[in-house]
């Protein structure tokens, strides 16, 4: 198998990074380290320290990415099986650790708090695609049981911590990849349908209050005014405000009375919205989607059925994650805790978004000796 | 197909990316000016507007209580301009565990140094203020904002002098506030450079009004009112956690824990099943409080299916106060604390009588003010607006004659006895005059209660040996004595245990179980029937009819009025005690038998004496049954309150009439040898315009002391319209005491035959009139 999907050195290295991509990744990493530095100005240490550590982890993201280019992504798929398991390792470990916050989801490694979760989206993503390359088992509805007991043995376990927001922003990229790979429309309809079944026994019988509470409050936020919907009133408060320029920098009222809570990790786009207006709000979405699109393209370049199921997962999870946390603060969805990639503040969030970026730039320089059909569907 | 999907992948994409932007543009542009203006709101100035407490006024309109202006100064304590006592100071110390004391002193060594302050000093110049009681308002105004995490609290003003002269007040409000400092009205958009200019004199300071409870009549009704306090910081903490104040919320919540613990297993799934939720992990009054409001009627009816809707009513009475929207706003209620603000406007809160019974009618509704940095008010969205003032309560209009009170009141005072008076109409219940002797102003309790004078009279309030603070008229029990016999004949006449023809012979005693039984001065009344027994209050026949009722048999009458709360609607009612098998049960400590009943109990029990015990409002009520019609009332005190029908005794007319006849001659009776015990009192000194009916008492209460005098009656005799209760402690006999205090009220009111008076037309008794409910 080593043999079969060698580097060919003739047609490897020669091509160009996405410069669109890196630019517009560059630009959010950009307005991330100007509004956390805004939005962390009330805490303890200051906007400056905390600008500070962002850039230092952006920092860290980057000269991960450098590292990463130079290991050609088939390197890292052929140890997808172990990685996978180190995951998983990682994953049940973090039960051991002391808990902060109440929550199982970060090991605590004092100069900075390390989330497996994190990790564990890029491993999963090249997992499925480990799994999904050369077969097509996944046509036949018994087949797609093998992709989804894959993914939902780490997905339940960080269900478990509880961290509900990273195990919904995951779902949608199982079933984005199945239907790329080539699953047919019928099938993954009905999974989606049981998923959703799933859920709602879910909400009555598993989901803890405080989740209930939230969901609950999200479904009617005026009768839960005071409750469960507060935060989510104070951010769409936030974001209105903000009005078509926005109210400048470090002028956001939330800031001011220290109302918001997580507004510089979970909430930082109701503060780039009141502080930057809806001009910079759209344009930062607009950056994504320019990011997501031109993930896709690597994707449709790739000839190589790894590679671009790979490029899909790492773009489909970056959407799903944005999309996600903005309708949080814009009152969507019911809160979830969920990050903003490349923009919240956090070391594992920013490391793991640079790892999923660095896959997919690697996708995209590296050609590949096919030996696939075009159409491997 | 490959490529296809990708597409439609990017479209998806596209789409969920629009729909974001259309959110966004809907937040950020259709609607920025509710936004904004809810954003300026939070960052502005918060004012809760307190207010005015509702006035109390007599059924003729008399106020007895009612809210006067009282200007404050109140601070914004993040813009106190402090040279070096810092803020943070103040936090770690109100963290710092130390004892009470340590408290005290380190609060002393910070209101000095607070003294030191140019800002303090130069404002109680301003205030002519003493500087050391308004640097110790600004340190407990600190003190209370750092208390509230995190320190967003600070946008609230908090008041730091109370009682500020009006002059001085309206002086330092122009200075501060409004268009006069910043220009805006005065010079449009030049404004601003003015503003620049002049640095107003105390930064942060506001100007406002408050009230204070004021009771222009003195002690006058003093019971039927009570008297107000300030929430104590528990209570406060209370409010601030469940938006609710419980009356007794410990009790409440202890109460909770041993229902729940008691809890079998089975009861315990199907509460679970109403609550949807497993009661036994219920640990929250305020989560419990929410559940059982909003039990449907068919899971009421499954809740008292369960046996448990007594102890669940109680834990669910009417909260002492209930916050309203504005308020929970204000106070961040329910929020995790780090985002609960700031603090209660109004802390006065009904301590005793109406004011604590309707307190929460009475507090009005509060509001909440927004205005920017600058105090100039922020235009809110309507469906964000808190309405622009405060709602005072309207006026809680009392069934109190203040023409009655005041009759009452003169009578009681006129002797020097402890005692109590309850008038009310025999009819609905309505009280018009309750009075109890000693009583106490109620101007002394209002808040704040400071000042060494103020101290000491609160101090004699409360050691006073005579308990001045006691409402004997519902909050004290009392052996009910003779009165007792008017409930006795006409149930024995009911029961057919008794004819108006059947006599007795009394030789002013009688033995029962190695025990003799006397009548009062050791009397022979000779041959004795229902009439004379009333009439003259003879023990020997009262006990031997007593006997034939018995304790069990008499309860499903006596028990309608005592034994329990007659329901009226004042506070700390006490219930008397009914001395029947339940009670004793009740009574009885564990692991000991039930003390049997003997004979001898009965006999007592005949004549209101033994185990039994009445307050004066019971025997009042007693007597409107008698009166009535054996209809028993629900006494109450609020005129517009719902009224609660009364409950039929299941006296025939036929028996009450007997009992009647004995009840008017033992007023009405002067021959010689057969003279009515009360007939003296109301007639030596001048007739009344109408007859009255009643019974005497002189109940036995501790060896050695004089009995209670009571005299308890009802009027008309003819078509009793009115019923009341006289007693007084340790007086002697009924007849002599409190017959003579019934008649002084009487009179007052009403004048004497040959020279009536009318104090209240509406409550006139004419001869010809046909009377009927008023």
């Amino acid at each position: 198998m080593s043999n079969a999907i060698a580097p060919n050195q003739s047609s490897n290295a020669s091509l160009p990074v996405d410069v669109i991509l890196l630019i517009s990744i560059g630009l959010v990493t950009l307005l991330s380290l100007v509004y956390v530095s805004s939005a962390a100005q009330a805490l303890p240490g200051g906007g400056a320290s905390y600008g500070l550590k962002q850039a230092s982890y952006i920092g860290l993201g980057i000269l991960l990415f450098i590292a990463l280019q130079r290991v050609h992504y088939m390197t890292i798929l052929r140890y997808a099986p172990q990685l996978y398991v180190g995951a998983i390792v990682l994953l049940v470990g973090v039960f051991f650790a002391r808990p902060i916050k109440g929550a199982h989801c970060w090991y605590d490694l004092y100069f900075f708090k390390f989330e497996p979760s994190e990790i564990a989206k890029p491993i999963l993503i090249v997992t499925l695609a480990y799994y999904l390359m050369y077969r097509d088992s996944y046509k036949t509805l018994t087949g797609l049981a093998a992709p989804f007991i894959l993914a939902m043995i780490p997905l339940v376990l960080i269900l478990k911590q509880p961290y509900l927001g990273g195990a919904m922003a995951f779902a949608p990229v199982i079933f984005v990849m199945l239907f790329v790979a080539g699953a047919r429309l019928w099938h993954l309809a009905v999974t989606c349908l049981a998923g959703a079944c799933g859920i709602v026994v879910m909400f009555f019988t598993v989901m803890h209050t405080y989740q209930q509470n939230r969901i609950n409050a999200w479904l009617d936020p005026s009768a839960h005014q005071l409750g469960a919907a507060w935060q989510q009133l104070l951010s769409i408060t936030a974001i209105g405000s903000g009005g078509f320029w926005g109210k400048g920098w470090g002028q956001s009222s939330q800031n001011n009375l220290h109302l918001l809570p997580e507004k510089h990790t979970d909430f930082i786009f109701a503060v780039v919205s009141e502080e930057g207006g809806f001009v910079t709000a759209a344009l930062l979405l607009a950056l994504v989607f320019v990011a997501a699109i031109s993930g896709l393209g690597i994707a449709a370049r790739t000839r190589e059925p790894a590679g671009r199921l790979i490029a899909v997962g790492c773009v489909t999870i970056f959407c799903s994650q944005v999309l996600i946390n903005t309708c949080v603060t814009l009152g969507m969805l019911p809160t979830t805790g969920l990050t903003l990639p490349f923009v919240s503040y956090g070391g594992s969030s920013m490391i793991g978004s640079f790892i999923m970026l660095a896959l997919l730039v690697n996708i995209g320089s590296k050609r590949e000796v096919v030996l696939a059909r075009e159409d491997f569907a | 197909m490959f490529k296809t999907r990708i597409g439609i992948v990017a479209l998806l994409l596209g789409f969920f990316f629009l729909v974001t932007v259309g959110r966004l543009f809907q937040l950020q542009i259709v609607r920025y000016d509710k936004y904004s203006a809810l954003s300026a709101r939070d960052q502005g100035n918060q004012h809760l507007l307190s207010a005015a407490r509702g006035a109390i006024v007599t059924s003729d309109g008399v106020v007895l209580a009612e809210d006067q202006p009282f200007f404050d100064i109140a601070v914004r304590v993040d813009r106190l301009k402090l040279e070096h006592v810092t803020l943070d100071e103040i936090k770690k110390n109100r963290e710092a565990d130390i004892s009470v004391e340590e408290r005290k002193t380190r609060m002393e060594q910070f209101v000095r140094r607070l003294m030191d302050e140019r800002y303090v000093s130069a404002l109680a110049a301003t205030l002519k203020f003493d500087p050391e009681e308004l640097a110790r308002g600004v340190f407990i105004a600190i003190d209370n904002v750092v208390r509230t995490p995190p320190w967003a609290s600070m946008a609230s003003a908090q008041t730091i002098a109370r009682g500020v002269d009006a002059d001085v007040w309206l002086s330092l409000k122009t200075a501060h506030e409004d268009g006069f400092r910043n220009g805006a009205l005065l010079y449009g958009k030049d404004a601003p450079k003015i503003k620049d200019l002049s640095e107003p004199p105390f930064p942060g300071l506001s100007c406002t009004v408050s009230t204070r409870r004021v009771y222009p009549r003195g002690a006058f009704a003093c019971f039927a009112i009570g008297c107000v306090n300030e929430l104590t910081e528990q209570e406060e903490d209370q409010l601030r956690q469940y938006g609710v104040l419980l009356e007794s919320f410990q009790a409440r919540a202890k109460s909770w824990t041993d229902t729940r613990n008691a809890l079998t297993s089975t009861q315990a799934s199907s509460l679970g099943e109403i609550f949807r939720d497993d009661p036994r992990e219920i640990d929250d009054m305020g989560v419990l409080y929410g559940l059982l409001a909003k039990l449907n009627p068919s899971e009421q009816q499954a809740v008292g299916r369960l046996g448990m809707s007594e102890q669940l009513k109680w834990i669910q009475r009417p909260p002492r106060v209930k916050l309203n929207e504005s308020e929970t706003l204000w106070l961040g209620v329910g929020l995790p604390t780090s985002a609960s603000r700031n603090l209660l406007g109004s802390r006065t809160i009904g301590e005793a009588g109406v004011e604590r019974f309707y307190n929460d009618y009475l507090r009005g509704k509060h509001n909440l003010k927004f205005s920017d940095a600058d105090y100039r008010d922020i235009a809110m969205p309507a469906n964000f607006q808190a309405e622009a003032e405060p709602h005072a309560a309207k006026p809680l209009t009392l069934t109190l004659s203040s023409a009655w009170q005041e009759c009452a009141e003169m009578a009681l005072q006129s002797q020097d006895f402890r005692g109590a008076i309850v008038v009310l109409d025999a009819n609905t219940g309505a009280i018009l005059a309750m009075t109890s002797n000693p009583g106490f102003d109620p101007n002394l309790f209002t808040p704040p209660r400071t000042g060494a004078r103020r101290q000491e009279q609160l101090a004699a309030l409360a050691t006073d040996p005579n308990k001045p603070m006691i409402n004997r008229a519902i909050d004290g029990e009392y052996a009910l004595g003779s009165i007792m016999k008017a409930l006795i004949m006409s149930v024995a006449l009911e029961r057919g245990q008794l004819t108006p023809q059947e006599t007795f012979e009394c030789n002013g005693s009688i033995k029962e179980g190695g025990q003799v039984f006397h009548c009062d001065g050791h009397r022979a009344h000779g041959t004795v029937n229902v009439y004379k027994c009333l009439r003259c209050s003879c023990n020997v026949m009262s006990h031997q009819v007593g006997a034939r009722i018995g304790v069990e048999n008499l309860g499903p009458y006596a028990k309608l009025i005592f034994g329990k709360r007659t329901g009226i609607d004042l506070p700390f009612e006490k219930t008397g005690v009914y001395p029947d098998r339940a009670y004793r049960i009740k009574t009885t400590p564990v692991g000991k038998s039930v003390r049997p009943w003997t004979l001898g109990n009965d006999f007592q029990l005949a004549i209101g004496q033994g185990e039994m015990n009445s307050t004066v409002l019971q025997a009042a009520v007693l007597m409107a049954t008698m009166g009535n019609g054996g209809n028993v009332v629900t006494p109450r005190i609020r005129l517009d309150g719902p009224a609660t029908p009364p409950v039929p005794m299941g006296l025939s007319e036929r028996s009450l009439a007997i009992v009647r006849q004995g009840l008017e001659e033992c007023v009405n009776v002067g021959t010689p040898g057969e003279r009515g015990t009360c007939y003296t009192a109301f007639h030596a000194n001048g007739e009344l315009p109408m007859r009255i009916a009643g019974k005497t008492s002189s109940a036995e209460h501790k060896k050695g002391a004089e009995t209670h005098a009571w005299f308890a009656g009802y009027f008309p005799a003819e078509k009793p319209r009115f019923a009341f209760a006289v007693l007084l402690e340790e007086a002697g006999h009924g007849g002599d005491k409190a017959g003579p205090v019934a008649y002084k009220m009487l009179r007052e009111m009403y004048g004497t035959k040959s020279n009536p008076k009318m104090r209240d037309s509406r409550l006139e008794i004419s001869q010809n009139e046909t009377l009927s409910n008023p």
